[in-house]
């Protein structure tokens, strides 16, 4: 069927619903559908929200902005859609990208209220900052891997943002390099430099950690 | 004990689980005769699963979930209908046509009027007559004639008055 079309497909019920492709519901939502979009975003929003999540450094709310912002964005270009790739990989690109212009905003007004923005991190939004509830009983342990884990965050933020994109689409979010490289709109190559050269710093980074563990 | 420099893009590969199934037998069988390419391997493997058992990720609520459609439904249809109203007027022809009757009485009436203004000094001439007009020309003629006459007749008084003005004085 021609996705330029915008001709709608007749759908009986709930159930066959679920079984429409990708590529039919844009058809539908260009045909000015109304369920069609929500269709679509209530199949990526997971994942989408995940994405957000890692790039805010896990700031609920701005994960949740980010998103619906990626969806926005999608659904209102939909006209450039023209199925070369599959919808996800597409929409993924958008979203990327709405996280990376999302993160430099942050940066910049993190520059400019920087005094205002240490107080609202010291109230508890990272998720580092939670209350572990059983930290009673596995201080040390949990002391040690809440650690950790800020390392981690901290040095993945330290990465330069090509490699930091390469790197939690991977090794987070299970992407191959192929849908990478499409996601990021640069060649396999490229993708694979960037993605060796964050796990050699970090693995670098954390040589002690794994020695002092075997 | 150090890994084999040439395998560490193989390494970086089978970790990331990027590696075809023929790469993956060939590393797996270079694996079990080198320690220190496998003990790479495994703390490398290890390193990822950490890094990704730190960084979970909370599920997104339901009421998140369709706060986020909700409001992403509400901003297309504000654009729909912002962009509609022209659109319903170009998609329907037949809406058009009156419009266009309305602009073309509008063009016709000021027309009119505007041709009737540009042709009113005119006008007189046209109330007059044939005979009244011919006479109108004939003056023409006659002052056309009597120009060089004329201009001598305005020197003249000119000097008349220069020279009244002196008498005066």
């Amino acid at each position: 069927m021609n996705p330029q079309s915008g001709r709608s497909i007749p759908i009986e019920n709930e159930e066959s619903l679920s079984r429409v492709k990708d590529e039919d519901l844009v058809i539908r939502a260009r045909a000015r559908d109304p369920w069609a979009p929500g269709e679509l975003l209530q199949r990526y929003q997971q994942k989408a929200y995940a994405i957000a999540y890692h790039f805010t450094d896990g700031n609920v709310q701005d994960a949740e902005d980010l998103t619906q912002e990626a969806f926005l964005r999608a659904f209102q270009n939909l006209e450039n859609f023209r199925g070369d790739s599959s919808f996800y990989t597409w929409f993924y690109r958008i979203l990327v990208n709405v996280c990376l212009d999302g993160t430099r905003r942050r940066k910049r007004w993190r520059e400019v209220f920087l005094p205002w923005q240490h107080a609202s991190t010291e109230k508890g939004l990272s998720p580092e900052e939670r209350p572990d509830p059983d930290a009673h009983e596995r201080a040390l342990k949990s002391i040690s891997e809440k650690e950790l884990s800020r390392d981690i965050q901290k040095s993945l933020k330290s990465l330069p943002e090509k490699q930091r994109v390469a790197f939690q689409l991977k090794a987070l979010h299970g992407m191959s390099i192929q849908e990478i490289a499409r996601i990021m709109g640069t060649a396999e190559g490229t993708v694979k430099s960037h993605l060796f050269r964050a796990t050699q710093f970090l693995r670098e980074k954390f040589k002690d950690w794994e020695e002092g563990r075997t | 004990m150090k890994p084999c420099p040439d395998r560490y893009d193989t390494i970086l590969l089978a970790a990331h689980g990027e590696l075809s199934p023929a790469e993956l037998r060939d590393w797996e069988r270079h694996k079990t005769a080198c320690p220190g390419c496998r003990d790479e391997d495994e703390a490398l493997l290890r390193l990822l699963a950490q890094i990704k058992e730190s960084m979970p990720v909370p599920e997104l609520s339901e009421k998140s979930a369709s706060s986020i459609l909700w409001s992403v439904k509400q901003e297309l249809r504000k654009e729909q209908e912002k962009t509609s109203w022209w659109k319903a007027w170009l998609d329907r022809p037949g809406r058009l046509v009156p419009a266009l009757a309305t602009a073309c009485i509008i063009l016709i009436t000021f027309g009119w009027f505007g041709m009737d203004l540009i042709q009113s000094p005119d006008t007189d001439r046209d109330s007059m007559g044939p005979i009244a007009e011919n006479q109108a020309v004939l003056k023409d003629l006659e002052i056309i004639k009597n120009i060089e006459f004329l201009e001598e007749m305005d020197t003249v008084q000119e000097l008349v008055t220069v020279l009244d003005r002196k008498e005066s004085i």
